[in-house]
């Protein structure tokens, strides 16, 4: 069956795309999606005959491959994973037309032309609907193309030719690295020899090792894999070399779905490399090679689709390669600013101005406290509003390579875009530390304060990493632990010259949880928020089973998403155990899926405990919120900070927090044994934490420093 | 009778004539249509088929109505940045679509300043030079956009002493949409409009409010500013509605080039589900957006496509262009209108006039203050502007959705006499006869 392959670089536009599919099907054509955004979830509605999300399986490709796709212009990015990609291999073979809905489409539909005389290549759906409905797409796609093909047909065919041996070859070779070939310890020797061959160029040693020594991990064998990793490592000569080794044992590791074994050896390696490629005054390769560093270092593989992460595991170690990067160090290089932040004026209301990208889950009540205040101008600011800066915080290449090469251009576009808002604001409270903080920071803030918070998620990310703390007048932490974390990661946080920090937990309206519990509440575990891997919802489940074992009454409630776990290989097992569990759980009547609910307070009211399982929180929000509707907390001591100073034990009651799952189910037994007991303490624990975590009460906090 | 080498020779600049699908293409019809009635030779310039496919589309049933003796030149001046066929993209383009706009756009401009034309001057001058040297022209109509034509007209005139009229419709240095100035008097473009009006026999504008716009900026040419409204033609009327029968569902109809901000659209399609949620007039009504939506790369997808397409489940469906001869059909299958675009008081847009010619019911979607509000202000029919106050537009939607099942036959009749005021040829016959007594006046024809 002849079908079409669209290609986006963008999401592509949904309801036209649903037209489009329509009619390309009562023409007798399949249609095929490729996009660069995650195309296979949002647009599986849709009709299409197969979708391909285009970076979801980058993992599988060399270090080579996302160290170019992140130096050159997006056009190319996205013609680098189409050029690569099986699924689109595959698809093109039956294609008539190629359509690029985009313009960073454009360039990949063009090469795909070149190579392919005979398929259509349009820009846009509107020219590709005309031919169709003119019936002359095959006879218009010859007409173009007769004398080409004529002309290409010999080169075609040795094209073809030696394509289809290095596939067989490569398979061949595959198979023999497989993990069960590898576990023959006579394999291992054949293997070593192979490996050190002095007849191998190193670019193919590399690519064999990556195979060989990551099957051997894969089976379990992991001294032998390490020796190996070491003896290949001795014939390798360049920085370049050794980084692709590394780095590629980490992304063939994640995408086996294991923990990588010398994540901090890789993206070391890497940015060695970056930094030699820096010293040969290459910066925009240094960029696609300090992107790739990264990328390996925060890996959501290592530190969220998994319970345990290197890097909570030791922060200061973890992260010891970043700080000796002379390339990262040009980026967070303190440019200071001129003159200090203006004291908050007398003679008129205070102009505050709020940034955030994207998410405001954890801005709502502040904002509104801060709209009612006459004495306060609130403005809030994201992406939307710093025109054509956005893009650099979209696409952090776009700014961190002319950091690299010197070049101002990325602070005129920032000048340009968003002095206007600093001109107007006297306070800038940035809310996440993420790329759109490193962009609003990339020019002096005049007498603007500047306040930044620090959540969760970005302290396993690059951008704390990146800050110019010159410029930043005040830093707020939502936990002590988070602090810790983030200081041992960045030491020069407390530096002098640097910002002030401030530990401020997330302001919420607790008092709207307050509300009557339902008669049949106290056997009914409450979960909130499950979809991220961090929340380890098997975990609960463990506690679930075991309190069941002594009470058949006890029910897990939870609400919120599912997890979407199709990111990486580790995800899909947790996701995977997670349905399967649920299955079981759910036919016992032990288990019910509330979902995501914008009313959060009348969900709780079914809810006569609430238990946190995950493996990290900055604040835990939930368990206040559920404690706040009088449902009684049982919290983990969350793993990634339990070996810190401050954690679960330190933010809340001790009696609150446990270690094991049984530690849990006997609380949760304890608490729930008797109804009377169970509802005095729960209006003990509502009143408790009203007192000490509600708006009012740490406004006054934020008050002070945003206001006075 | 006069003999055809009596008769004398207009040369219509005149970009979306037909066959070219683009809302201006009716009134420049009517006007060529007009000076041939008056015994005049009419050339129209424009451009070649394959430009207007790329862009908003062809319509070849608007040529049906086309003067025989009409003649028209097609030039073949493509747009290149409308250019969809990726084969013919160069490897730079391809690789940096916005960088090659830019320089595209820079280079567009040399020759005059406007984005895109300004680089056909040079072959538009030399079409017209032929036209005038195969039959000497005794007069210039150009029609603007695009504004590089002022240009054409100049240079007959310079060259040949030929003199010109300008149909602006909606006004060079002003911007209708935006409602402020486009350039300054001492720009380029002032100084190239300034001179350009100064030699015009006559300045024709779709509206009051742009007619005032250029008494204020040239005083000396009041005498010859004139508003030459925009009408409908008694081809696409409709025959007298009635309406539906009791357990038929209404239908709403969208017609026009989908010249409408998102967020007015979104307005819209949100007062419209809840009204039919709410209304039982309204249970299961559709809404059917027809028209054509975007050009080069954007047609068929663009956010307007994407918006309507989003309410596929409140009855709303996109049905593409439809042809001129098929309009008054597609009228007659329609029991209410909704009458959405751009603009303030500086907009009147064409399709209001069309609209009103129905007798049927019409729903707005634009800025209450709107050149379009003043039309429809004396429309019985009319359910008012409201912006994009969701509340006004969801109360416009039930009483349209009232008067489509209760309006007599009276009322429809009172509406279209109404419109009759508008109808094209009345408009543009008195605006065609005052123009060729000063061509005659000034001594351009004999």
């Amino acid at each position: 069956m002849k079908s079409v392959l669209l290609i986006a670089g963008w999401t592509p536009r949904y309801a036209s795309l649903a037209e489009l599919v329509t009619r390309l099907h009562e023409y007798g054509l399949q249609v095929f999606l490729a996009g660069m955004t995650d195309v296979e979830v949002s647009h599986q509605g849709l009709g299409l005959d197969g979708l391909r999300s285009l970076r979801s399986v980058t993992d599988e490709y060399p270090p080579s491959f996302h160290r170019a796709t992140k130096a050159g212009p997006f056009p190319r990015e996205v013609w680098l994973h189409v050029q690569r990609d099986r699924w689109v291999a595959q698809q093109i073979r039956a294609a008539v037309a190629v359509v690029a809905l985009d313009s960073p489409a454009i360039f990949s539909a063009w090469k795909l032309a070149r190579r392919l005389p005979l398929v259509e290549a349009w820009y846009g759906i509107g020219s590709l609907l005309e031919i169709i409905e003119a019936q002359q797409l095959d006879r218009r796609a010859r007409m173009v193309t007769r004398w080409k093909r004529a002309k290409l047909a010999s080169r075609e065919v040795r094209a073809a030719t030696k394509a289809h041996a290095r596939r067989t070859a490569k398979q061949l070779v595959i198979a023999a690295a497989g993990s069960p070939a590898v576990k023959w310890r006579a394999s291992q020797a054949a293997w070593q020899r192979i490996l050190l061959s002095s007849v191998l160029s190193n670019s193919r040693r590399v690519g064999l090792a990556v195979l060989v020594i990551s099957s051997l991990q894969h089976a379990g064998e992991a001294a032998a894999a390490g020796r190996l990793t070491e003896d290949v490592l001795t014939r390798l000569g360049s920085t370049r070399s050794r980084a692709d080794l590394l780095g590629g044992l980490v992304q063939r590791s994640i995408v086996l779905g294991d923990m990588p074994r010398n994540v901090v050896g890789a993206y070391a390696a890497e940015l060695r490399y970056a930094d030699e490629l820096l010293a040969r005054g290459k910066p925009e390769a240094a960029t696609g090679s300090l992107l790739q560093a990264t990328r390996l270092a925060f890996h959501r593989a290592l530190h969220y689709d998994t319970t345990e992460s290197p890097l909570a595991h030791d922060p200061a170690g973890f992260t010891s390669p970043l700080r000796s990067s002379v390339a990262l160090s040009k980026v967070a290089a303190r440019r200071g600013r001129r003159q200090p932040a203006r004291p908050v004026p007398q003679d008129r209301p205070l102009r505050l101005m709020l940034a955030t990208h994207g998410n405001t889950n954890f801005l709502g009540d502040l904002r509104q406290r801060l709209e009612a205040r006459e004495d306060v101008e609130l403005r809030v600011i994201s992406l939307g509003d710093i025109g054509q800066a956005a893009p650099l915080a979209r696409d952090p290449r776009r700014f961190l390579e002319p950091i690299l090469a010197g070049n101002p251009k990325a602070e005129k576009v920032v000048e340009r875009w968003v002095r206007q808002h600093l001109d107007w604001a006297d306070v800038l409270f940035i809310d996440w530390c993420t790329a759109f903080a490193r962009v609003l920071t990339l020019i002096d803030p005049g007498t603007t304060k500047v306040i930044l918070r620090l959540h969760s998620f970005e302290a396993f990310s690059l951008w704390p990493h990146t800050l110019d703390l010159s410029r930043i007048d005040d830093l707020i932490f939502v936990s002590e632990h988070l602090k810790d974390l983030a200081v041992a990661e960045v030491p020069a946080l407390l530096e002098p010259g640097g910002p002030s920090v401030h530990v401020i937990p997330n302001a919420v309206n607790l008092k709207r949880f307050d509300k009557p519990k339902a008669d049949d509440a106290r056997f009914t575990v409450g979960l909130i928020g499950y979809s991220a891997i961090a929340k380890d919802v098997l975990w609960a489940f463990e506690v679930l089973r075991r309190i069941r074992r002594e009470d058949r009454r006890y029910r897990l409630l939870l609400i919120g998403d599912e997890p979407p776990g199709h990111q990486t290989e580790a995800a899909r097992r947790y996701v995977e155990a997670f349905s399967r569990q649920l299955e079981e759980l759910e036919s016992q009547g032990a288990v019910e899926r509330y979902g995501r609910t914008d009313d959060v307070p009348t969900a709780l009211t079914r809810v006569g405990t609430i238990l946190s399982s995950s493996v990290r929180e900055s604040f835990g929000v939930g368990i206040v919120e559920g404690a706040a509707s009088g449902a009684i907390p049982v919290v983990r001591n969350w793993p990634f900070f339990a070996h810190m100073n401050h954690g679960a034990r330190t933010l809340f009651p001790p009696e609150w927090v446990v270690d094991t799952p049984q530690e849990a189910a006997n609380r949760l037994l304890a608490i729930t044994a008797d109804e009377s007991s169970w509802r005095g303490q729960s209006r003990h624990v509502s009143a408790e934490v009203i007192a000490q975590w509600d708006l009012s009460v740490l406004a006054k906090q934020f008050d002070q420093l945003l206001l006075e | 009778m006069a003999t055809l080498s009596e008769r004398p020779h207009l040369l219509y600049l005149a970009f979306g004539f037909p066959p070219a699908a683009k809302s201006s293409a009716y009134r420049l019809r009517e006007t060529a249509n007009q000076f041939c009635a008056a015994g005049w030779d009419v050339t129209v310039i424009n451009l070649n088929d394959e430009a207007w496919r790329r862009d908003f589309g062809l319509d070849f049933s608007l040529m049906d109505e086309v003067d025989e003796r009409i003649q028209i030149q097609k030039v073949r001046l493509l747009r290149p940045d409308q250019e969809t066929d990726i084969r013919r993209f160069s490897k730079e383009r391809a690789l940096d679509p916005a960088g090659w706009s830019r320089e595209y756009l820079a280079r567009s401009q040399r020759d005059f300043p406007e984005r895109h034309f300004g680089a056909w001057k040079r072959p538009l001058i030399r079409a017209a030079e032929a036209v005038h040297e195969a039959r000497p022209i005794d007069l210039v109509l150009a029609t603007c956009p695009p504004y590089v034509l002022l240009s054409i007209a100049r240079h007959m005139f310079d060259t040949h002493g030929v003199r010109y009229a300008v149909d602006y419709r909606d006004g060079w240095s002003i911007d209708v949409v935006e409602g402020t100035e486009a350039f300054t008097p001492q720009s380029r473009s002032g100084k190239i409009e300034a001179a350009t009006l100064e030699d015009a026999l006559a300045l024709w504008v779709v509206n009051e409010p742009i007619a005032d716009h250029y008494r204020q900026w040239y005083p000396e040419l009041t005498e010859r500013i004139h508003v030459v409204r925009n009408g409908f033609d008694l081809a696409s009327q409709p025959p007298i509605p009635h309406p539906p029968p009791d357990e038929q569902p209404l239908v709403f109809g969208y017609l026009g080039t989908a010249r409408i901000y998102a967020n007015m659209l979104r307005a819209v399609l949100e007062s419209w589900g809840r009204a039919r949620a709410d209304d039982p007039l309204l249970a299961n009504a559709r809404f059917e957006f027809r028209g054509h939506s975007g050009s080069g790369a954007n047609r068929a997808s663009n956010g307007i496509t994407d918006i309507v397409g989003s309410a596929r489940d409140q009855g709303v469906t996109y049905g593409g262009p439809v042809a001129k001869r098929d309009l008054a059909a597609l009228y007659s299958s329609w029991d209410a209108l909704i009458f959405m675009h751009v603009g303030g008081r500086y907009v009147t847009s064409g399709k209001v006039y069309e609209y009103m010619a129905t007798g049927l019911p019409i729903v707005s979607g634009h800025a209450t203050e709107h050149d379009a509000s003043v039309l429809l202000s004396g429309y019985p029919l009319w359910t008012g502007a409201y912006g994009t106050d969701i509340d006004g537009i969801y109360r416009s939607f039930r009483l349209a959705a009232r008067l489509a099942r209760q309006a007599t036959t009276d009322d429809r009749l009172t509406a279209r006499g109404y419109a009759a005021q508008f109808e094209r040829g009345g408009i543009l016959r008195p605006a065609v006869q005052a123009l060729i007594y000063e061509a005659h006046r000034s001594g351009a024809v004999a």
